[in-house]
């Protein structure tokens, strides 16, 4: 088992340098330069040669690369001069939302899509496991933005149960927190409920045919137990895997849904740096992406062989 | 089939159970100072305690020597003060010097300063810190580099500073007086404690001071208790600033639909730069107020330095047949929030405005365009529009010139980039554009517009037009200098460094309880109030 997570950890290595170099040569040749962001577009050559001067910037391509590339080595993912923070600092700024929206919508996707996903299977065929299944098409289909849009305008404006914007950390109190993250949570979390819910009926509809289920109910097992005992944890493999793919996306990819409801997380941190050419904050954040998103898969698959002792590493 | 049914009632009360408990959570919940502080909707005692602000994007720095950028302007307008300012028909004013004089050569300026004025850290105004901050300015500012030639601030006493030009110019004190890169008045010891990528420590002299930047978030000032005002009618940027507001917020929110939102259910007070595809339904919606901000000229700029329009026969043939007016009308929606007019300054500009050359503008005559595109010689040769998807009003115009060019029998193309792209591609690869489009502000010497300073923009060339810039530049009345304006303007529209297509303007929005507001070349918080 240790072997194995240090197998994983190390084979990190090779992914983060060649992400890093990838990152790094996509966002220095991509045209925009950030001295004429922070000085205004109508700066002259003079100005914006002498801050591309202080910034580093117009030195060779490669020994720009070899300064990052040593600072994350020795744990410094960089400066912005436009936060004037270290990247480090505004990651762990940006990332608590983020963390905070990701998990919110998560347990929300859990709480409808397994359920959902269950009774569609009990009643295979069933007007009630049409009616769901249609629910977590539309679920899929609706693109996270309308739906954001169309709940600020129901509940927010209309309504105003809920504030249209914005994001209070967790110090300002559960209730406050929960206020801002409702809305944004939501938006996020009904598609991978919808997932969810797919993936829970189908993998539990090939469980409820085997053998052993049949064994179980011909030995009058009750349904509940057949169900949650017996289908469930057997079936819960592909799900665990579809959660910690929709975890993954929820961590790195909830840009569009920061935007629209003003949450200053990762997402909106990586939009803002781009439309800056906040350089170091690019790379810096992007190699922390791609980090969490293999340890997500890591521990994913350690949870595998807790839930299902077939696939226990230790025992290979 | 009723179990099923009763376990997807339970999951929904669930979900409703974190929904009612969130809303109950933040009744119990007041004053917060979260990311919305002062919001309406979390139930703070005192509404009229903070203002909500909601601005597009947030500057890239609070440096006001350094950066044009019209965001630093709008938030460091509240923080700073210079020694001259404007009043509402933009003459200069003293605000931090008690007088000034100008010696019989026009060389010498003496500053009297004001004394007992307190900077936010509770040190005292004087000379030392003029100097400090002027010669800081002058590094940075492109029309005192202009205007200002060989300038030099010297303080005599503690509160007297002078300052020597070595050619005497109409212009300094406008220059001086100038609302955007502000020759802003801050401690000695934080200009020469300050990096070279920007002032770090913003203290001011302003009736608000700045307390906090969360990034990418808002931007906190406070009310300035010790502000020392000055007793004359407020005007404009001038005469006495009284301060109703205990916080100000500049929330930074990227995405319009969620300003407007926010807008009307009052968790902003006031949108700085509202949608213009939202105007009409903020006219009609009567919890809203909307001012109309006088801007600046929308210009199209050619690239006079590579490809087809270094003649400037095709330059001329381009402008006899395009539709000002539907450019205008696509790119701004409604007549409230552009004009038609051919002047480069404002209409509003009574010193400085100029019909000459109107003939040539907004003449609509596509056969007299394609008759004059062939006398050019026009070959097929591809016209490439600049454009960008981040401001709608600059993607609108590129598709209207598009197919206007496109029916004048032009090879045209649309390139599409980010903005800080596009720029780069303005700047550095000149054989990839022929038209940039641009609004501008107004500005106070209408030869401080970049077409005529800025490399990017202006013809290399042209000798003839760097002269009538330098007899401006060089006149020893306002009366001459008019005269001169004249005729540089009517060359400008003969020899087409760009065409100026009208004037546009900018809506800010704010909630019916907001009073007081004023705009002039940003947002006004001074005399702003908040009804109950």
């Amino acid at each position: 088992m240790k072997e194995y997570v240090l197998k994983r950890i190390l084979s990190l290595i090779p992914i983060l340098f060649i992400v890093s170099l990838v990152v790094f040569f996509i966002i220095h040749i991509t045209p925009g330069d950030p001295a004429y962001v922070m000085l205004g577009d109508t700066a002259t050559e003079e100005q914006v040669e002498e801050l591309r001067g202080q910034l580093g910037l117009d030195r060779p391509i490669y020994e720009q690369y070899f300064i990052w590339i040593g600072g994350i080595v020795t744990g410094n993912l960089g400066y912005s001069y436009f936060m004037d923070m270290s990247v480090t600092t505004a990651l762990l700024e940006h990332l608590s939302p983020t963390a905070a929206l990701a998990l919110l919508a998560e347990i929300l996707a859990i709480c409808i899509g397994i359920p959902f996903g269950i009774l569609a299977a009990k009643k295979k065929g069933s007007y009630l496991d049409q009616s769901l299944m249609g629910f977590s098409l539309l679920g899929i289909s609706i693109p996270s933005f309308l739906l954001a849009l169309l709940l600020i305008l129901l509940i927010s404006v209309q309504l105003q149960w809920l504030p249209v914007a914005g994001y209070a950390p967790i110090s300002e109190g559960i209730g406050m927190h929960l206020k801002y993250l409702i809305l944004p949570a939501i938006s996020l979390g009904v598609m991978q409920a919808a997932l969810i819910a797919r993936m829970t009926r189908s993998s539990m509809l090939d469980v409820l045919n085997e053998n052993y289920i049949k064994t179980a109910l011909s030995k009058g097992a009750k349904n509940r137990s057949i169900v949650y005992k017996h289908a469930l944890r057997n079936a819960f493999l592909p799900i665990l895997t579809v959660i910690g793919q929709t975890f993954g996306v929820l961590v790195t990819g909830a840009a569009v849904v920061e935007t629209v409801f003003n949450i200053p997380g990762l997402g909106q941190l990586i939009i803002n740096s781009i439309e800056r050419r906040d350089y170091s904050t690019i790379q810096g954040v992007i190699l922390f992406i791609t980090f969490s998103y293999v340890i997500i898969n890591l521990l994913i698959d350690l949870i595998y062989g807790i839930i299902d002792p077939r696939v226990r590493l230790s025992q290979k | 089939m009723f179990g099923a049914y009763k376990r997807i009632i339970v999951v929904l009360s669930l979900i409703l159970l974190i929904l009612l408990a969130a809303c109950n959570g933040s009744n119990e919940s007041s004053g917060s100072t979260s990311n919305e502080p002062g919001a309406a909707g979390d139930g703070a005692e005192d509404a009229t305690s903070a203002l909500n602000i909601a601005m597009g994007a947030q500057p890239p720095n609070l440096d006001p020597h350094m950066s044009a950028t019209i965001a630093t302007r709008d938030v460091g307008k509240q923080i700073y003060e210079t020694l001259i300012t404007v009043d509402e028909e933009y003459n200069q004013v003293p605000m931090l010097a008690e007088s000034v004089q100008q010696s019989e050569d026009g060389k010498t300026y003496t500053f009297n300063l004001r004394e007992g004025i307190m900077f936010h850290n509770g040190k005292e105004m004087t000379s030392e810190d003029v100097v400090a901050s002027m010669e800081r300015w002058l590094e940075y500012n492109d029309s005192a580099q202009m205007f200002l030639d060989e300038a030099e601030f010297k303080a005599e006493d503690t509160y007297k500073v002078t300052l020597e030009v070595a050619t005497p110019s109409i212009f300094i004190l406008a220059t001086l007086g100038t609302t955007t890169q502000i020759p802003a008045i801050m401690p000695k010891e934080v200009v020469d404690s300050t990096p070279e990528s920007g002032v770090t420590e913003h203290i001011g002299t302003g009736p608000f001071k700045f307390e906090e930047w969360k990034q990418d978030q808002y931007i906190h000032l406070s009310k300035y208790e010790d502000y020392q005002s000055l007793d004359s009618e407020p005007n404009g940027l001038s005469g006495k600033k009284e301060v109703f507001i205990k916080d100000v917020y500049f929330q930074i929110v990227p995405d319009t639909s969620t300003q407007v939102s926010g807008l009307q259910t009052g968790q902003y007070n006031l949108l700085l730069e509202a949608p213009n595809d939202n105007y009409q339904m903020m006219l009609d919606d009567p919890s809203i107020e909307t001012t109309i901000n006088d801007y600046g000229p929308y210009s199209l700029i050619f690239n006079k330095n590579a490809g087809v329009f270094q003649d400037v026969d095709m330059r001329q043939a381009v402008n006899a047949g395009i539709d000002f007016t539907e450019i205008l009308e696509t790119s701004f929606v409604h007549e409230h929030i552009y004009e038609v007019d051919s002047s480069y300054v404002s209409t509003k500009n009574e010193k400085w405005y100029s019909d000459e050359g109107k003939e040539y503008y907004n003449q609509n005559d596509p056969e007299k365009a394609k008759k004059m595109l062939a006398e050019a010689g026009y070959d097929g040769e591809e016209v490439k529009i600049l454009t960008t998807r981040d401001y709608p009003h600059i993607y609108n115009t590129g598709v209207v010139l598009e197919q206007q060019l496109d029916n004048l029998g032009i090879n045209v193309s649309l390139e599409v980039y980010d903005w800080a792209t596009a720029i780069s591609t303005r700047n550095n690869e000149p054989e990839e554009w022929d038209f940039f489009i641009t609004g501008d502000q107004f500005f106070i010497t209408p030869i401080e517009n970049y077409v005529y300073t800025h490399d990017q923009y202006r013809d290399l060339n042209n000798s003839k037009l760097d002269g009538l810039i330098s007899d401006i530049k060089n006149a020893e009345s306002e009366e001459d200098a008019k005269v001169m304006w004249d005729k540089l303007q009517q060359y400008s529209w003969e020899n087409l460094p760009l065409i100026k297509v009208g004037n546009f303007n900018k809506v800010s929005a704010l909630n019916s309880n907001v009073i007081g507001y004023r705009y002039l070349d940003g947002p006004i918080l001074w005399g702003t109030k908040i009804e109950k």
